[in-house]
This record gives C-alpha cells, structure tokens and sequence, in this order.
C-alpha cells in the first residue's frame, strides 16, 4: 500500500509527484512531515492522509488556522478520489492510492513521427539554404537594375528573420508554460509554410499567365492561403503546447475569424465600397512559359460585350 | 579709352530713353481704346453666379453678356454647368455693373463648346446689348476680352486675334492676351463692339482659348425650349453625337505607320491628333532601353467639376534589353504594362465600376501579345463608357512593345469600331 501526492500549480497541472510507501501520511509546513509544503499559510501538521478499510484514500484536518477545502468546499474529514483537488493555504494537491489504474497509454499518432522528423536540424539548414536561395531568385528577377550584391543579402537576411519571429515568439510561449521550447521544430514548419506561400505564388503567377482567369484565380488563390494558414498555426500550435485537440481547434478558428473579420468586414458592412480603380492584373511572365493557345482580335471583341452589358447593370439595380 | 566708354553711356542711356517712349504711348494708345469700350458696353456685361438653393451662397461665378433687348444673354457651359446638373438645389443669379441682382433661367446650352443661353429677368427693355459679328476679323487685328476675373469686377483685355486654332477637332480661336479663369462667359468683341467669340479658360500665360461665332450662332439659332427634366439626356446626346464623330474621324482613314523598335505602330490617326516622344537612351546606367511614343487630342469636355469627357489617347512603349534575361525582362513589362489611372477619382454617383477583361491574342499580323480592358459606365449619362487598353507583346525573348490608349464618353459601337484597328494595327518590320 502507498500514497501519491501530487503537487498542483493555480492552472492546476501537476508540478511534483511523491509517493509514500505507508498506509498514512503527515501534509504541513513542518520538516517532520511526510510531505513538507513550503507555504506561509500552511500549518506545522496541516492535515494527515491515510488509506482506510475500503482501499479510499481518507483526509483529515488537524485543526489548521486556514482549513482544508476539497474542491472549494471547506472540510473536517473526507474520502477524495484522483479527480479531487484539496486546496490547503495556497497550494493544491491531489492524492490517490498507488496502485490505482491509470490512463492506458498514448500510441505515438503518425504526425508526431512526422514532426519528430521536421526536427532535424539538419533539414533546418536545407530549409534555410533553399529559403535563401528562392527570396534571393526573386529579388534578382525583380530588380531591373544592376543587381547590388550588398543589398540583396541584406534583403535575404531581413525576410530570413521575419521567417524566426513566429516560432521564436511560440517558443517563448511554451517555454512560459513550462514546456520545451522545441524551437528547431517550429522554425522548421516556418521554412516551410513560407516557401509553400513562395511556390503558390510562383505557380498562381503561371497559371494566370496561361489562363487569363483573374477573377477565379483569386479565388483559388485566397482559399488555399486560408488553408495553409489555419494549418500552419495549428501545427505550431500543437508542438508549443499540448492542449486538447478541441481546445486547439477553438484558437485557432476564433483566431483565423478574429483576422478574418477584420479584412473582410468593413468591406462587407460598407455599402458604399466602390472600387474605383481598375486593378487588373495583366499576369505577364516570359514567354517561354506560355503554353496556352491565343484567341484572335475579333475574340477579343465580342467578349467584350460582356463587359458593357455588366457596367451598365446598375440601371436595373435603380 | 576714358572718352568711348562716356559716349557709350550716353547712347545706352539715350536708347533707353526712346524705346520706353515708344513701349509708353503704344501701350497707351491700348488702353485708351480699351476704357472707350468698357465705358461704352459695360452695362452688357454680367456677372452670373449660380446660388445654392440651401445655404444662399453663391458656388460658381463667371461672365456672361447681352445679346438681346429681351435679356437674352451668352455664358459658358461650365458657368451654369452646376445648375443644369442640379436644378432643383441650385439657380441662378445675376448681377450687373451696378450691382443690381436679379434671377435668371436657362435657355439652352451646348456642353461640348462650353456655351449656355440664358434669359434675365430685366423690368425695362435693355438699352445696350451686343450684336454678333457676322464673320470673323482678318488674322493679326485687335480684339478684346471683357469679363469678371477673380470677382473684382469688369475688365477689359485687349489681344490679337490668330485665328482659328489648326489641326484641331474642336474649333477655337487663338488669342494672345490672358483670359482668367473668372472671365469664362465673357464676350470677345471687334472694335466695333462685335461679338467674335466667347471667353472659355486659360490654358497658361498668353494664351487664350475662345469659343468661335459659329458655335453661338448655332446655339441662338435653335429656339428649342428643354425641360429641365431632360438637361441630362441633352447632355448625353451632345457628347455622344460629338464622340462618334470623333471616332468616326479617328477611323475613316487608314492610320499611317511609324516604326518603334522592331514593330510598327500607328502614327498620328488623323490630323488633329498630336503626337510626341522620348527615351530613355542617355542614361548610360540603364539594363533596358525604352522608347515611347503618346498621342493625343489634347483636348477634352468639361462635364462637371468630376467628369471630363472625350479624350482620345494612345501610347506605345518599346522595351528592349540585352543585359537582363527573358524572365527579369517580362517582370519588367509586366510592371509596366498597367492600365492608366484616371486624371480624376471616378466617384460611385459618376460611373460603375470598372470591368475587366484579359486574354492572350495574336492579331491578323501575327503578333502575340497580352491585352487587358477595362470600361466603366456613366451613371447620369445613358450609352456612354470610358474605355482603357494595355497590351505587351510576347514575341521576342528580350524586347516587347507595351500598348495603351484611353477613350472616354464613348459608346460601345465607337469602341467596336477602334478597338480592333488599334489591335491589328500592331506589326513585325
């Protein structure tokens, strides 16, 4: 027969774990103690715990200056079980019999194995390389000046930091929370949601070039940043702290509506929107990438009518 | 040498003397004809303002005169412009050299030479009111401004008469002499106090536009009343009547050709359509060379204070570059192969939205090229759009010609009619 005592924080996750090997034990301040709790507020033999007939673990206050609660509701004596939690002074405790059944054992799910792998440091120095050599392709393609070595590596290094602040601010987090860090984790899944938004834009670029569908290009293009988005955080979110798949779930829809709302709103709510420019993107990449056939003049013009039926559709509207 | 350098002061000082006598009583001589004129037909002259209904104050003002003894008088288009657009807020208002105010209503106008008739409510006949000169002064002679600059009340300016303005769609008359901006409306007589045209603006320093006689003459000749009711749709009857003549003009002809780079591009399309260009070939740090070619009328319609109407212009760009590779050289063209922004913000209350349109054609030359459109709608006038290209060429890996023109209060048949000269007029050499 044996006593686990576990020590609670305030968020009430469990901080200490001791186990006594004896049918009773002594909870207080004093050194004596079977479990001695270093708090102003607790008395020299605050409250004894012992296992009685029916195998239930069964507490008793020794008449301390602050009381016992169990479960916020203020006790002489009391059976708890491992759901209870006995707030003494300003500690928490939970209490249960040693060998009673614990939880069966997790089973490692597929994507911690896949995650497990993302943490290599060594894919995090292809990440950054790869990285490096996109966002330096792209400043090169746009710059239509002569190219300034200088200034291109200062430009590759700012993005190559912007890439860290995500992970470094969710490490911190976790590290708040007493978890680990995992920082080669997170800045890993970073490289890749940015290089993933590189691509689609590369490939998006192609396919408007190709298809001269801006409009439903958009479209596309917004849901599958969306996408990653909500995939993103919840991975980081996941390998920072270990919530609760729905606790997860909650944040990072309330957070993805919270960003949401904020663009999309005013525009929704403004009847007065008017886009008075026109914004149309002419989508023109190197030839050598055109695959597509061409229409020809006429074409051009008879699609067109579309467009003037459409502009004056506020006439009906009135 | 101390004996030529004092005969030179005395000849330099005597020289003076002559020519600022000369410039003196030349300039006096102007001025004693100009006060004749201004005593002899100031009572003519108005001041108009246009009074908003709400607050009672004024919003607009220019000139306008007197061309008949039952007070019916001359000003321009975009005087009264805010009262046809909005009679019911606003009316107008005039007050003569004395200061005395009385109302007036409008008659009639014409949008696309800037000039309205209105009737002044006068109790007695006028007195004085002035005649239309039945043909135009012989180039070189004097003629006068008279007007309201600024609201400091009625001034002359005396000019020379250069004739009609050349290789221009709309007909205007050079004058050398400043018209300001409160002058609009105002009467340009002859000496013998003729009317010969009208005051419109001032497009800089000495010169000035004016609208010629036969536009006015063809405005009191129509005695057609207008309900206030169908200001707008004269409105746009009058720019469409006007664009599709100048469409009409733009393509009667075949455009001629000039090259640019390696392609071909319309030159001037008619000849009042002007044309200019630049490079960017003296900057020696420069990866590409650019080359570009605008033309224009030059010219557009006052409207309202948020529309100008009937512009026409193109402009085409040549990009060639050995320095930079295909895909650097397309990202280039492709930023600078944007539509145009509009000179004024388009409002909702003015036009729709803009609709696009995009896709990759090659034209009956056999060029490939991008092109984008883009028109919207005007809301207050019924047919009426305003049109904007931009095409770039995906022929060669290092070089493209990037195209663009702008059309505006046109309707969708002047756009069916130019848009495809202006696509297939592209070539190869």
């Amino acid at each position: 027969m044996a006593i686990v005592i576990q020590t609670l924080s305030r968020s009430k996750s469990v901080i200490a774990s001791q186990l006594i090997s004896s049918k009773s034990a002594t909870v207080g301040r004093g050194f004596s103690c079977d479990l001695h709790v270093d708090d102003p507020y607790v008395c020299e033999q605050h409250f004894d715990v012992l296992i009685n007939d029916d195998n239930q673990i069964q507490i008793d206050d020794k008449q301390s200056v602050n009381g016992v609660k169990v479960n916020d509701k203020l006790v002489q004596s009391a059976t708890v079980t491992k759901d209870d939690i006995i707030i003494v002074g300003q500690s928490r405790f939970k209490v249960f019999v040693a060998d009673e059944a614990i939880a069966p054992t997790k089973k490692l799910k597929p994507l911690d194995q896949y995650l497990e792998r993302i943490a290599q440091k060594r894919l995090l120095v292809i990440f950054a390389v790869f990285f490096a050599a996109i966002t330096a392709l792209q400043q090169y393609v746009n710059t239509f000046s002569e190219i300034d070595v200088g200034s291109l590596v200062t430009k590759v290094l700012s993005l190559m930091l912007v890439v860290f602040i995500v992970p470094l601010v969710f490490g911190l987090l976790s590290m708040i929370n007493k978890k680990e860090a995992r920082l080669v984790t997170q800045i890993n899944i970073a490289f890749i949601g940015f290089i993933f938004v590189f691509l689609l834009n590369i490939f998006s670029s192609f396919v408007g070039f190709n298809f001269n569908q801006p409009a439903l290009l958009a479209i596309l293009e917004t849901l599958v940043r969306w996408s990653a988005l909500v995939i993103g955080l919840w991975l980081v979110m996941y390998v920072a702290f270990h919530q609760s798949n729905m606790k997860r779930n909650s944040i990072v829809f309330s957070l993805l509506a919270i960003v949401a709302s904020m663009q999309y709103l005013p525009a929704l709510l403004d009847d007065n929107d008017f886009i008075a420019l026109a914004n149309v993107d002419t989508e023109i990449m190197a030839p050598s990438l055109l695959f597509t056939s061409s229409t020809d003049t006429e074409s051009f013009i008879n699609d067109s009518r579309a467009l003037f039926e459409k502009a004056a559709e506020f006439e009906s509207e009135e | 040498m101390l004996v030529t350098k004092k005969w030179l002061v005395v000849l330099v000082v005597f020289t003076f003397a002559f020519v600022s006598a000369a410039v003196s009583f030349s300039a006096s001589a102007f001025e004693d004809s100009a006060e004749d004129l201004y005593a002899d037909y100031k009572e003519v002259l108005y001041q108009i303002k246009i009074i908003d209904n709400e607050s009672g104050q004024k919003s607009t003002i220019g000139s306008g005169f007197i061309i008949g003894s039952d007070g019916l008088a001359v000003t321009n288009y975009h005087v009264v412009s805010k009262y046809i657009l909005h009679p019911d807020e606003n009316h107008i208002e005039v007050e003569n050299i004395d200061g005395e105010i009385t109302d007036a209503q409008l008659v009639s106008f014409d949008v696309v030479n800037d000039l309205a008739l209105i009737n002044i409510d006068l109790e007695n006949e006028a007195p004085k009111f002035l005649s239309l000169a039945t043909e135009l002064p012989i180039q070189g002679s004097t003629i006068y401004s008279l007007g309201n600059p600024h609201d400091l009340g009625m001034i002359v300016v005396p000019g020379t008469y250069n004739g009609i303005k050349k290789d221009s769609f709309y007909e205007t008359i050079h004058f050398t002499g400043s018209v300001n901006s409160g002058m609009s409306g105002g009467p340009v007589i002859n000496e013998d106090g003729q009317v010969m045209g009208v005051n419109v603006a001032s497009a800089g320093n000495q010169l000035g536009f004016l609208v010629p006689l036969d536009k006015l003459q063809m405005l009191v000749e129509d005695t057609s009343t207008i309900n206030k009711e169908r200001y707008k749709d004269l409105i746009a009857e009058q720019l469409t009547r006007n664009q599709n003549k100048l469409i009409d003009e733009l393509t009667a002809e075949t455009w001629p050709s000039t090259p640019l780079g390696l392609a071909n591009v319309p030159d001037a399309m008619t000849d009042f359509i002007n044309c200019w260009g630049d490079s960017n070939s003296d900057d020696d740090d420069a990866q590409f060379l650019a080359v570009r070619k605008s033309c224009s009328l030059g010219q557009t319609i006052y409207v309202s204070d948020r529309i100008r109407s009937g512009e026409v212009s193109t402009n085409f760009k040549w990009y060639a570059s050995e320095k930079l590779n295909s895909f650097r050289f397309y990202e280039l063209i492709a930023s600078r192969a944007k539509m145009t922004g509009d000179a004024n913000w388009p409002k909702k209350d003015d036009f729709s939205e803009y609709q696009c349109q995009l896709d990759t054609v090659e034209n009956i030359n056999k060029v490939t090229f991008k092109a984008a459109t883009c028109i919207k709608a005007y809301k207050e006038f019924s047919g009426l759009f305003d049109v904007i290209y931009v095409s770039a060429t995906l022929d060669q890996k290092n070089a493209s010609l990037v195209s663009n023109f702008r059309l505006s209060g046109i309707t969708q048949a002047s756009f069916e009619k130019f848009t495809p000269l202006f696509m297939d007029a592209i070539k190869w050499q």
